[in-house]
């Protein structure tokens, strides 16, 4: 009998460690509901800004700082119930790689309703984008059930979550017609995501000879004026396109198809040997003749100033994908009006989507 | 020695309920705490589904991510039916162990079923709010315990509409 009671006492005290280590575990599942529903609320409603402010692709009414950080109350606050509900949470707005720029709960930084306060839509700092997420951190705290007994009287739970918006890493059907004309290309080929650039800003006519179609659908080889034929590939010819011009507005987000060519008869000619492709390209371009297309991929450029029309501007590759075959044979410029230029018009997509 | 070998059996014949029962209590109690996580990782994940889901742009587009019955019950073994891909993807979490709630005693209700209107707290004006609730009906092994208990969670989501 003494040996069950004490057999007993580990036993009941093994079962109360469980019951509380139990407990914040199931707990910390709840804080998890918590914070991946308000950190995806925000990033959605950062997206609904930038669409406003950027005029695309259908601007809604920006939510703006405050409905954001309210809604982001109540949802913490409807999520969880009885011991899995939040006793406080922290929370940040992110940029694009996760990192906190400022805190807007339970205090907020100035800077984060500064950010907002261009136009309400989506915070800018400095002329460029700056938020494009949120990090949500609620906690529980609450007191143990047994292990008070081991001088454990309360126990906390978090479980952090960020969830952020970028905009769409190729061409949608939803276009608004930014066109990147020219990329003189920087020292180093192929081009590296985080490179800055220096590019055309749309313009979309030039002199002869390197004059465009100017079609609204043109998508491919701005070397190839007419009446030589515009052989695209596949995957972009089945997107629509726009004609309209708009300057590039810092923090805008330019995802261009590019197909350059190394020979294009008497018009342009690159200081390149001609037929000189990589090995593997997609189906649908030329590969001999006048156009012999060289460089195939998609390329997103964050503007990192103000251009206007037709203005040499700078900015930053975020994204050259070589699943598109992306892959870019830069020339030296002979001729910065001729030469090289890389780019499309009507297939410029800054779509906001969830990354993460 | 014989009259010890008895005195041992009398005690363990005493003892033995009571540990069966602090184990079979156990085993229920770590049970239920699996199938509270279950069950609230499945309403996260449904309720989040549909907040990624978006945009919703007519009734029919928002009831096709939801389940044809509300509430629902169960977790088909296949998805793509007409459970909807919400509930498929609030089931992932419950497959995979045979201490999970089985699919026929869980029951899905989500609310709103159908797409409002106007929420009127929206600055787009038909951005709305979402909750999924799971429920499992845990059927108990302890003695002197009600046969099943009832393991509950919600999930709330904030539809944002562009």
């Amino acid at each position: 009998m003494v040996l069950f009671a004490l057999a007993s006492l580990l036993i009941i005290g093994m079962a109360g460690l469980a019951l509380d280590a139990g407990l914040s575990y199931l707990g910390q599942t709840g804080l998890q509901s918590a914070s991946d529903n308000a950190s995806l609320a925000v990033a959605r409603m950062l997206a609904v800004d930038y669409s406003s402010e950027n005029q695309v692709p259908a601007p809604g009414t920006p939510w703006g700082y405050s409905t954001i950080v309210s809604t982001v109350n109540h949802i913490v606050g409807a999520n969880g119930a009885g011991s899995t509900r939040a006793t406080s949470y922290q929370a940040y707005f992110t940029d694009g790689s996760g990192t906190k720029i400022c805190q807007f709960w339970p205090t907020a930084q100035a800077t984060c309703p500064a950010m907002f306060s261009l136009s309400g839509g989506l915070p800018e700092a400095s002329g460029v984008l700056s938020a494009s997420g949120a990090l949500v951190i609620p906690t529980n705290t609450h007191k143990t059930n047994v292990l008070d007994v081991l001088g454990i009287v309360q126990v906390s739970e978090t479980a952090p979550a960020t969830a952020i918006f970028g905009v769409v890493k190729g061409i949608s059907a939803v276009s608004v017609g930014y066109a990147v004309y020219d990329i003189y290309c920087p020292t180093g080929h192929p081009l590296a995501v985080g490179e800055q650039i220096t590019y055309y800003s749309p313009q979309w006519k030039k002199a002869w000879p390197c004059a465009n179609l100017g079609d609204a659908n043109f998508k491919g080889d701005l070397h190839s004026p007419s009446p030589d034929p515009l052989i695209v590939p596949g995957w972009i010819s089945g997107k629509s396109g726009s004609a309209a011009i708009t300057p590039v507005k810092a923090g805008h987000t330019i995802v261009v198809p590019m197909i350059d060519c190394v020979d294009h008869g008497s018009q342009c000619t690159e200081p390149v040997s001609p037929g000189v492709c990589p090995a593997s390209l997609p189906a649908g371009l030329p590969t001999s003749g006048n156009d012999v297309m060289c460089a195939v991929g998609l390329i997103a450029i964050k503007a990192i100033t103000n251009c206007s029309t037709g203005s040499t501007c700078t900015g930053q590759v975020v994204s050259f994908p070589s699943s598109q075959g992306g892959i870019l044979i830069c020339p030296t410029i002979a001729n910065p009006t001729c030469g090289n230029e890389i780019g499309t018009q009507g297939s410029e997509s800054t779509y906001p989507e969830l990354l993460k | 020695m014989g009259r010890s070998r008895g005195q041992s059996l009398v005690e363990f014949a005493l003892v033995a309920p009571i540990l069966l029962l602090l184990l079979a209590g156990g085993a229920d109690l770590a049970r239920a705490y699996f199938v509270g996580i279950q069950v609230s990782d499945g309403a996260r994940e449904a309720s989040l589904y549909i907040a990624r889901n978006t945009p919703y742009t007519s009734s029919s587009d928002f009831s096709s991510a939801l389940p044809s019955r509300n509430p629902y019950s169960g977790c088909p073994s296949t998805t793509g039916g007409a459970e909807g891909p919400a509930i498929d993807a609030g089931c992932q979490a419950f497959g995979g162990s045979f201490l999970s709630c089985p699919s026929s005693r869980i029951i899905w209700t989500l609310s709103p079923d159908t797409l409002p209107s106007q929420s009127g707290t929206s600055p787009t004006g038909d951005s709305f709010e979402v909750t999924v609730t799971a429920v499992c009906k845990l059927q108990l092994l302890t003695p002197l315990l009600p046969p099943f208990v009832t393991i509950s969670s919600s999930s709330t989501s904030w539809v944002v509409q562009p």
